[in-house]
């Protein structure tokens, strides 16, 4: 098989050179900055007052966003208390869910979930009582323990209060369905909750804004509840609670010294830490460690409890980084992880460790989240590393940089390790970096994932491959490193890397891509993570006080 | 809008209990009363529409039979069809018309089963693994069935996967594109996702029991939860005022959902004469095995009438999966069948998969026939198109499509099974040939370059 191995990395060659053009090595944003003329309306920190409107306002589409799983299941919790609160939903992304649908198959999902959850709380004398707090007299509609239910939860999970009208139906569906079921007004209510919680009101975040002006059809101001919605889900990934849906109806979220409070009050919460490690949940697909596959027969350290534990690590990382010391770049340089007894032994940490989480010095030559066996894992194979996926991954993910896909016709796959002369893939992928027209590519992803090679497909660490030394030295744009977590440091203090968190962000708060009217906000918050010594809280809520995310421009398409 | 105005008949669950041996329904009175018409002839019988669906394609110039029109010979990569032959017409020489700017898989896939080229997402900006971000351009060809097909039965469509799909945990992704993974797609950035496990499938279908014709009361539990299903619909309806097109259009898909969900808890199935209860098939680990008992659970919905449409991925676009059946298991060193076809061309290792394919396909066509229904099978009034992401996996080649039609569609389809090779013509009229054979009223179908009005009267009865 020694001639088929030579075949198909030769026919891998002939293909590539099909790629004439250069590597894109820019920002993947969206057309040119300067192409806008540089407006930015309100300071991103500043107080516009409830008044003013800019002539051209730096937001971008608005429209019905689908709760991913996350929150479908963050939101549960916060509506009825304590319940064994599923995931529901088939878009896990914030990016992804602005703009995917349910299909029909889904819907029984959600209804199904519904039920079974106003079940849990409402055939449980004691539970219904504490979420409710009262008891009702009768089954019929004005029963004032039924309305006050659908009011209360109502407002919670549609966030906002509900119509009159509103307060009826669901009124009505207790009556009804108490009436079907043998007449206990517990069983109504039951069913009423389960609607609420189908509703499209709770399933899709509602954000259509209201025509600042009868002239503009196009540009719109989110209404105040729509407003502590998207606070809320951007702090908290979560349904706003109480206190910040009052404080939408007193109107202290048409201040943006309002919404300062507000972002301030929630990021004193513990729910805190679920809504920004989200944003990297999102980011880095860290969800894909749930369902972690890998081939035991070759990494024997895998087992089925693995990817969960090291997707905890990396929550436990970020945190530590990003809203502990509040520091986003320490999130590249950290030598602190967080081991379990499976853990400790993928990472060959000696010691007495149990079931539990305990923070360790991650052991030479680690350092950083791009040497956390979770990240190392997910951009990987199976059973094999590889080193373009690694190096796209950071470039794309952590810089925002794109790479073309290579021409439709290559063969992406390196031919299979183990026949003919053993190789690295370093030594594999040698003649992509070395042949002009490939090199273009590959020299922009490759030294970043060949630092990567100490690694293995399950983030184990090895010093050889194949029986050959490792080489995990290389270049970032031309500065050398001498390895993976030297990698990470050079990262921590790359602009591109601020700019990058800032970016994917503001993608996750506003559920598009921006467009280039909007590129002087994400500068302006750039701008405030790097001075306030890259605090990424300070600039979400800098973003919280933003016209980008107060406002938004309709297309045509969007506008009812 | 067909929303409550479904007659109050029930679907009874239950009758016969959740498990047991296979019972015949016995045929009542009062079904042929209401259908002896259409027991005699099989007019007023639904039509049945299937996609079967493999990833990394055949062997262009080499599929095919060597002979054309009826008394095709099927052998080599068509071996798998000689039980079921009669009832297959083979359409060869086709073309597919990619455009060959994104992955080459989705294109093929989108362009077959979607007629268009794929959607790309505004996230997208020059990135490597492009397929993320592609989905399609309408709705895939099984979902434009459903429209004219589905009528009232309880389930309007069902989507299957017999093998895994790209996204790690099939069900849900983490980006806008989902045309790598998927092939049923109701509209762009909506997918139907797939049941897996033929034992979920038949808790689906038949978990509770055989559907019964029971003029009697409601079951007052499904009564209640159509009664919810009320108030939600009429929120959406006061919120559908607000939205713009785009969302609109989400939401009516949400919808159709909901009042699928509705018909199927107050609507009553008439079952044909070959419906009895099966057993649970459990979920084996042949992928073949599994993909056969899925066929037969397929097969019963049919003549249960509880499903008129399906969709069946054996394996999706640029599968890298394994089939250990056929001794194919390299996926864990990145050497699944995908890269030994594009690493070896088409030596015996590649042949063996393209021929087994072809095979699973045999076994689903095979599960159709087996049950009768009037004065035939289910065959008869069923159009099943088996067919790939590409013509051939070693080059990603467009050219020589491979193109199955399974079934008579109620005789609009030509019996026996005709070869027709049509060297260069739109692989397009394919799909556009099965949706008018069952009845879809459309005098075109695709966009672009797939865009094609002429069905293929070689294969049509």
């Amino acid at each position: 098989m020694g001639s088929d191995l030579r075949r198909g990395l030769g026919r891998s060659m002939a293909l590539c050179s099909v790629l004439a053009a250069g590597c894109y090595h820019g920002t993947d944003a969206f057309g040119d900055p300067a192409a806008t003329d540089g407006t930015t309306g309100d300071d991103a920190g500043s107080d516009s007052g409830s008044g003013g409107i800019p002539e051209e306002v730096p937001a971008g589409p608005t429209g019905l966003r689908l709760l991913t799983p996350a929150q479908y299941q963050n939101s549960v919790l916060d509506v009825l208390g304590p319940v064994a609160a599923p995931a529901v939903g088939q878009w896990r992304s914030s990016l992804a869910a602005a703009q995917g649908g349910v299909a029909a198959a889904a819907v029984e999902d959600y209804e199904e979930a519904a039920h079974a959850l106003a079940a849990e709380v409402f055939t449980n004398p004691a539970l219904r009582t504490q979420v409710t707090g009262c008891e009702p007299a009768s089954a019929a509609a004005d029963d004032a323990c039924i309305t006050a239910v659908v009011e209360t939860l109502g407002r919670r999970a549609w966030r906002r209060p509900l119509t009159e009208d509103e307060i009826t139906r669901y009124a009505s569906v207790a009556t009804t369905t108490a009436g079907l079921l043998g007449g206990d007004p517990w069983i109504g209510i039951q069913h009423a909750v389960a609607g609420l919680l189908q509703s499209p009101h709770f399933l899709y975040r509602v954000e259509l804004g209201t025509p600042v002006s009868d002239d503009d059809p196009f540009l719109v101001r989110l209404d105040a509840y729509e407003l502590a919605s998207r606070i809320s889900y951007l702090v908290w990934n979560s349904t706003p609670d109480d206190a910040l849906l009052d404080a939408a109806a007193a109107g202290e979220l048409e201040q943006t010294a309002g919404i300062s409070a507000q972002v301030e009050r929630l990021f004193a919460s513990p729910r805190a830490r679920t809504g920004v490690i989200q944003l990297f949940v999102d980011m880095y697909d860290l969800d894909a460690l749930l369902s972690l596959q890998k081939d035991p027969a070759l990494l024997p350290a895998f087992t089925p409890t693995v990817g969960p534990a090291l997707r905890e690590e990396l929550f436990r990382v970020i945190d530590d980084t990003v809203l502990a010391q509040r520091d986003y770049r320490r999130l590249f340089d950290t030598q602190q992880g967080y081991v379990n007894a499976e853990l400790a032994q993928l990472y060959g940490i000696a010691g007495e460790f149990g079931p539990d989480f305990t923070p360790v010095t991650l052991p030479e030559p680690r350092g950083g989240v791009l040497t956390l066996a979770g990240f190392l894992a997910i951009n990987s194979g199976e059973a094999s590393t590889s080193p373009t996926k690694r190096g796209l991954t950071v470039r794309r993910v952590v810089m925002c940089q794109s790479i073309p896909p290579p021409p439709p016709d290559v063969e992406a796959d390196l031919p299979e390790p183990g026949e003919g002369e053993p190789m690295t893939k370093r030594q594999m992928l040698e003649e992509h970096r070395t042949d002009p027209v490939c090199a273009t590519c590959h020299n922009f992803t490759d030294p970043i994932g060949l630092a990567l090679e100490s690694y293995d497909a399950l983030g184990g660490f090895r010093a050889t491959d194949q029986g050959l030394a490792i080489d995990p030295s290389g270049d970032l744009d031309g500065t050398p490193f001498a390895d993976a977590a030297a990698l990470g440091t050079l990262l921590a203090d790359n602009s591109a890397t601020s700019d990058c968190v800032v970016r994917n962000l503001y993608r996750y708060a506003s559920g598009h891509i921006e467009q280039p009217l909007e590129q002087p906000t994400i500068d302006e918050l750039t701008t405030e993570l790097v001075d306030n010594g890259h605090d990424l809280p300070a600039a979400i809520a800098a973003l919280a006080r933003s016209e980008s995310f107060r406002f938004a421009n309709l297309s045509p398409e969007d506008a009812p | 809008m067909r929303i409550t105005t479904l007659r109050r008949r029930t679907l009874l669950r239950g009758m016969l209990g959740a498990t047991g041996v296979a019972v015949g329904l016995p045929l009542l009175e009062a079904m042929l009363d209401a259908h002896g018409e259409a027991h005699a002839d099989g007019t007023g019988l639904p039509l049945r529409f299937g996609v079967w669906f493999w990833g990394n394609g055949s062997q262009p110039g080499a599929w095919a039979p060597a002979t054309t029109g009826v008394g095709w010979e099927a052998t080599g990569i068509l071996a798998g069809l000689a039980a079921v032959k009669s009832y297959v017409n083979v359409v060869s020489g086709c073309v597919l018309p990619v455009p060959g700017v994104n992955n080459p898989h989705v294109e093929g896939a989108v362009g077959i089963l979607a007629g268009g080229n794929p959607l790309l997402h505004e996230s997208y900006s020059g990135q490597s693994d492009d397929w993320n971000f592609l989905t399609v351009p309408g709705p895939s060809v099984d979902q434009v069935a459903v429209d004219t097909l589905a009528g009232s039965s309880p389930f309007r469509t069902l989507t299957l996967a017999v093998t895994p799909v790209h996204t790690s945990d099939a069900g849900s992704s983490n980006h806008p594109g989902t045309a790598i993974s998927y092939i049923s797609h109701p509209a762009p950035y909506v997918f139907n996702p797939p049941t897996m496990n033929p034992s979920e499938l038949f808790a689906a279908l038949f978990g509770a029991g055989l559907p019964s014709i029971d003029p009697g009361q409601a079951d007052p539990v499904q009564l209640a939860r159509s009664n919810v299903l009320d108030a939600v619909l009429s929120d959406a309806s006061d919120l559908r005022r607000r939205l713009g097109k785009n969302d609109r259009t989400r939401l009516d898909l949400h919808l159709e959902g909901i009042y699928e969900l509705q018909n199927r808890l107050t609507a009553v199935v008439m079952p044909g004469e070959a419906c009895a209860l099966p057993l649970d098939p459990g979920n084996p680990t042949s992928e073949r095995e599994r993909a056969r008992v899925f066929a037969e659970l397929v097969a019963m919905a049919f003549a249960c009438d509880l499903t008129r449409v399906v969709s069946l991925e054996f394996s999706s676009p640029a599968s890298h999966v394994d089939y250990p059946d056929i001794g194919i298991t390299g996926a864990g060193l990145g050497t699944s069948f995908h890269e030994y076809e594009h690493q070896n061309g088409y030596n015996d290792n590649v042949l063996t998969g393209l021929r087994y394919f072809v095979e699973v396909f045999g076994d689903f066509v095979a599960a159709l026939q087996a049950l009768p229904e009037v004065d035939g099978n289910l065959l008869d009034r069923a159009c099943v198109l088996g067919t790939s992401d590409v013509s051939g996996g070693w080059d990603h080649s467009f050219t020589d499509y491979p193109l199955l039609v399974a079934g008579r569609a109620g005789g609009a389809l030509a019996y026996p099974g005709q070869h027709v090779a049509l060297p260069g013509d739109n692989a397009a009229r394919v799909p556009l040939t099965c949706l008018k054979a069952v009845g879809v009223p459309i005098d075109s179908w695709g966009r672009d370059q797939f865009l094609v009005s002429e069905t293929i009267a070689g294969i049509e009865a």
